[in-house]
């Protein structure tokens, strides 16, 4: 049971990194549906710095930084051009996924430079996944910055004459969207399943989205969700390995019917105002 | 004290419209030029083989308008319920359904004369992917489920389904270990315009977006269609249900993309596959994006991002280049025409000296 436990939470971890990410970006107000290519982009950098500098701390690094940048291209176009969140967030999964194909050919098939020591059982960034969701929580509800996320994604107007700068806010929060993102994409590759694959991520972006709407945007829900749809991942393979008469992709509709209740049975105008749907949530704001 | 501003822009003409598309193509290809060169081939060379494989051959352009078939489906799947201001990003699943039903049906069905067959197998199509699209369609009606997030999930549920069909219950016996369904018998085809190997779905597909056009255009449905989708409390008070208009636009639009989906299967590929489609139904949002949701326009912009696909692959063979490079292009596109949306809604002016000491805050 307790290696079970430990095989979820690795499976979960990507989910865990990227759902946290996209739940700043959508409390400052951003919906970012392009976390799929973000964390494709995140995949193949950390591989790739990884490989060519020899430490999957650096690759790690590198992942995050090319996640932001991927994040930055949907910050610009949504907050500075303000165009439609949708189509945006929808460009940044596409691209993702053919720049990675493109660019990742010479990384196929080589072994990566993954993490040699493991702490209680598993690699090193599903600690730090973990020590994110305290920082999270203690940012977004006791800091500064946290009150101003929570300001510009509720009412912007209000937010811009009490003098925080809007755009800085929800540019800040794209980026940890993106950099968490890649960060996500990078474990993948350096960590859970160390090597590049065209399309590695296989849905888990997908999957981290509908996440941050079945937690409601909180980061302890969104810790047992990723662990619960860990454990579907794993199952889905162990399953098969035991002879149970389940198909994995049965068990893989899960995640995504459940937000599609959680979302139904939560969508009364009441509960809705309690849970905090951030009322600017993929609306442009110009002053 | 900033010496430029951007203004809203009172309306958008229809001139504005097509500079700022034009603009953010040519831009587009401009980019992806520039990445080819960066990749060490020349853009030049490269547009040229696009063009002369896509376009430049009987061959070629009957290869674009096979692709083109899908796409015109799945683009009118978003058009319509964007223009009610209804965002369905699920073309792609509800495509999956019907080509599920589609499939079950065309392998299945006995005693049923067949001339009738193919329609039925048609008609299929469009029930399964209307039932899939109507599912958010009244979740965000009833219950004002975000229709996004439902859409989107909903693709992964039915592409899931289908990759369960083919590796379980419908997987071919001994079909040496692919995951895929059984050859659906000749005879209950989708028949080819005479003369081409084209399916008579592209037909359809183009009377579909006229169809849709006039709706919009001239029928009380479509003004209100229209109204929902420019304004909802303007429709609401002025008696209009949007809960009707909601369920309406997406039930035709996931029964358009449920008939791509059975285009596909009993047209062109004439068995069911995991994954048949290399994302039809997302490249149908980059469509109907650009062609801002009018029906006609969907038609040649259709044909000219089937010739991208057919083109691209070509380009990948030919100058041996990795994969990847036509979903570089569409998500290039779709960022510029994204962008070039602020251009078309606002306009950069530039003040008057009296107007910055005026109206300086």
């Amino acid at each position: 049971m307790g290696d079970f436990f430990v095989l979820a939470l690795s499976a979960g971890t990507p989910f865990i990194l990227a759902s946290l990410g996209e739940i700043f970006s959508q409390k400052s107000g951003v919906l970012n549906i392009g976390i799929e290519g973000m964390m494709l982009i995140g995949a193949l950098a950390g591989f790739s710095v990884a490989h060519h500098s020899g430490s999957p701390w650096i690759g790690l690094v590198g992942g995050v930084i090319a996640g932001s940048l991927a994040g930055l291209i949907h910050g610009f176009l949504s907050i500075t051009l303000m165009a439609p969140q949708v189509i945006s967030g929808m460009a940044l999964t596409i691209f993702g996924f053919g720049i990675t194909s493109f660019l990742g050919k010479p990384f196929l098939g080589l072994p990566a430079t993954s993490f040699e020591t493991s702490i209680l059982g598993v690699t090193p960034p599903v600690i730090i996944a973990l020590a994110l969701i305290p920082l999270s929580v203690f940012i977004l509800t006791k800091t500064r910055f946290g009150i101003h996320i929570r300001a510009v994604g509720e009412y912007p107007e209000a937010a811009d004459s009490a003098g925080v700068n809007v755009s800085l806010i929800r540019y800040l929060c794209v980026l940890i969207g993106g950099g968490m993102a890649g960060l996500s994409g990078a474990y993948l590759s350096l960590a859970y399943s160390p090597m590049w694959r065209e399309g590695m991520t296989a849905g888990r972006g997908w999957i981290a989205l509908s996440l941050v709407f079945f937690s409601m945007r909180k980061p302890i829900f969104a810790l047992l969700g990723a662990i619960f749809f860990g454990a579907l991942w794993i199952l889905q393979f162990k399953l098969q390995g035991l002879g149970f008469g389940v198909s994995p992709y049965l068990l893989m509709m899960i995640p995504y019917a459940s937000t599609i209740l959680v979302l139904s049975l939560l969508s009364s105008e009441r509960i809705r105002g309690r849970i905090g749907v951030p009322e600017a949530l993929g609306k442009p704001y110009l002053r | 004290m900033k010496r430029f501003v951007f203004e809203r822009r009172l309306s958008t003409t229809q001139e504005g419209y097509l500079r700022v598309t034009v603009l953010s193509i040519l831009f587009s290809i401009f980019l992806f030029g520039v990445f080819l060169l960066l990749g060490g081939s020349n853009p030049i060379l490269a547009y040229l083989k696009i063009l002369r494989s896509a376009f430049g051959s009987l061959r070629g352009i009957s290869h674009t308008t096979l692709r083109m078939i899908p796409l015109v489906f799945t683009a009118l799947a978003f058009a319509l319920p964007y223009r009610a201001g209804v965002w369905n990003i699920g073309a792609e699943g509800q495509m999956y359904m019907g080509a599920f039903l589609a499939t079950g049906v065309a392998l299945s069905i006995q005693g049923m004369p067949d001339s009738l067959i193919v329609p039925a197998i048609i008609f299929s199509g469009f029930l399964a992917g209307a039932i899939w699209g109507a599912i958010s369609g009244i979740l965000r009606g009833l219950l004002k489920v975000d229709e996004i997030v439902t859409t989107l999930m909903m693709n992964y549920i039915a592409i899931l389904w289908v990759s369960y069909l083919v590796t379980g219950p419908w997987r071919e016996k001994g079909g040496w270990g692919y995951s895929h369904s059984s050859l659906i018998p000749k005879e209950r085809w989708i028949p080819f315009i005479t003369g081409t190997e084209i399916p008579v779905t592209i037909v359809l597909g183009v009377l579909f977006a006229f169809i849709i056009a006039l709706l919009l255009k001239r029928s009380r449905l479509g003004y209100e269609i229209r109204v929902v989708g420019a304004n909802p409390k303007t429709a609401e008070l002025a008696g209009m249900s949007s809960l009707k208009t909601i369920l309406l636009v997406m039930l035709v639009a996931g029964g358009l993309a449920g008939i791509a989906g059975a285009g596909e299967i009993a047209g062109v590929q004439h068995r069911l596959r995991m994954g048949f489609s290399p994302g039809y139904g997302f490249t149908g949002i980059v469509i109907a994006f650009l062609s801002r949701g009018n029906p006609l326009v969907i038609i040649p912009v259709s044909f000219l991002f089937a010739g991208m696909i057919v083109g691209g692959n070509t380009l990948q063979i030919v100058m041996k280049l990795p994969s990847g490079i036509v979903e570089i292009f569409q998500g290039m596109t779709l960022f510029c025409l994204a962008g070039g949306q602020f251009f078309l809604e606002y306009r950069m002016k530039r003040r008057k000296r009296w107007e910055i000491f005026s109206s300086s805050p």
